[in-house]
């Protein structure tokens, strides 16, 4: 199980074992460590873990968005934000904020690989490259 | 050598001894004249044998020598109208070869000038298109570098205006004015497709 591709397919498998209603379970993905720690050879673990955190990343990804704002941010505003992307994603996300002044006013939200800004250095962005 | 002559001073003899005979009762008047036959005869041997000797070792080389040169003039004389012959022939051919490389000459010469013509026209349009060719070059690396300096310059006035705005915003913007904008932006999420 040396090869790369072997490992992603082992590792699919184990990502399909830590997921439970199309989220990530942490009980089950200490489980799946403990079983990899116990059955996989030294020269093994290395590969298969690196490439369990990256899908494991990727997965949490999915469901976990990032929502970058400047200053107090509503209850209500975050909710709506947070509803939207479930509907869209289809399985219930939960979010994660960070103040970030460089956004100026507005708010970015990160969901994966999309990315949704609507901030005021993002429009003033926008406009810099029409410029351009 | 002088066998030859035998039959010849025998006949002599004969013919004198003839005479005498014919005329023997005429005795008395070739004794007047004072005429021996002796002596004719040996007058006539004498010019036989002058004439033969002069025959043999004058005349006979003389003609043989005057037919050589006879010869040797007509030979002459035929190798001079050969000669000339010859000559007008070469001449001839000479006039004739003169003239084909005048001709020949005459049509290097004309294709000469008609390649040179070419070559200097095809060479005069081949400087005139790199010409242009250069022209249309500078022509586009100007518009280029016109086109480039004004995107430069367009994009550090909006990189200017961009910085500009960020710091007055960030400045003159309040915290419930950006409260206000963040709930604005979240509504506009929520309603993106």
């Amino acid at each position: 199980m040396h090869s790369k591709k072997a490992i992603k397919q082992y590792v699919g498998q184990l990502l399909s074992l830590s997921m439970e209603n199309g989220r990530v379970n942490a009980e089950r993905v200490d489980a799946v460590l403990n079983s990899v720690r116990n059955h996989a050879t030294k020269s093994e673990i290395k590969p298969i873990l690196k490439q369990y955190l990256h899908v494991i990343r990727r997965e949490i990804a999915k469901t976990e968005a990032v929502v970058e704002h400047v200053g107090p941010l509503s209850g209500t505003s975050l909710q709506t934000v947070l509803a939207r992307l479930s509907l869209t994603a289809g399985t219930t996300v939960s979010a994660v904020t960070r103040e970030n002044p460089a956004l100026i006013a507005g708010m970015r939200v990160r969901l994966g690989d999309d990315v949704y800004d609507s901030s005021v250095a993002g429009r003033l962005a926008l406009i810099a490259s029409e410029v351009n | 050598m002088l066998s030859f002559l035998a039959p010849i001073l025998i006949a002599t003899a004969d013919a004198t001894a003839a005479v005498e005979a014919a005329h023997g009762g005429d005795t008395g008047l070739i004794h007047t004249f004072g005429i021996d036959p002796k002596y004719v005869i040996m007058q006539v041997v004498s010019f036989l044998i002058l004439t033969s000797l002069l025959y043999k070792f004058a005349f006979k080389p003389v003609l043989a020598t005057m037919d050589e040169r006879n010869k040797k003039i007509e030979d002459g004389l035929k190798y001079t109208e050969e000669v000339k012959a010859k000559l007008a022939e070469t001449e001839k051919r000479q006039t004739e070869i003169i003239r084909e490389a005048q001709v020949e000459s005459q049509r290097i010469l004309t294709e000469a000038r008609t390649s040179a013509k070419n070559l200097y026209d095809k060479q005069v349009q081949e400087a005139a298109a790199k010409v242009e060719d250069m022209l249309n070059k500078g022509r586009q690396a100007n518009e280029l570098e016109h086109q480039k300096l004004l995107s430069e310059v367009r994009s550090e006035i909006a990189r200017l205006v961009v910085l500009t705005s960020s710091r007055v915003l960030q400045k003159t913007l309040s915290a419930e004015e950006k409260s206000r904008l963040s709930d604005a932006a979240a509504r506009e999420i929520a309603s993106s497709n």
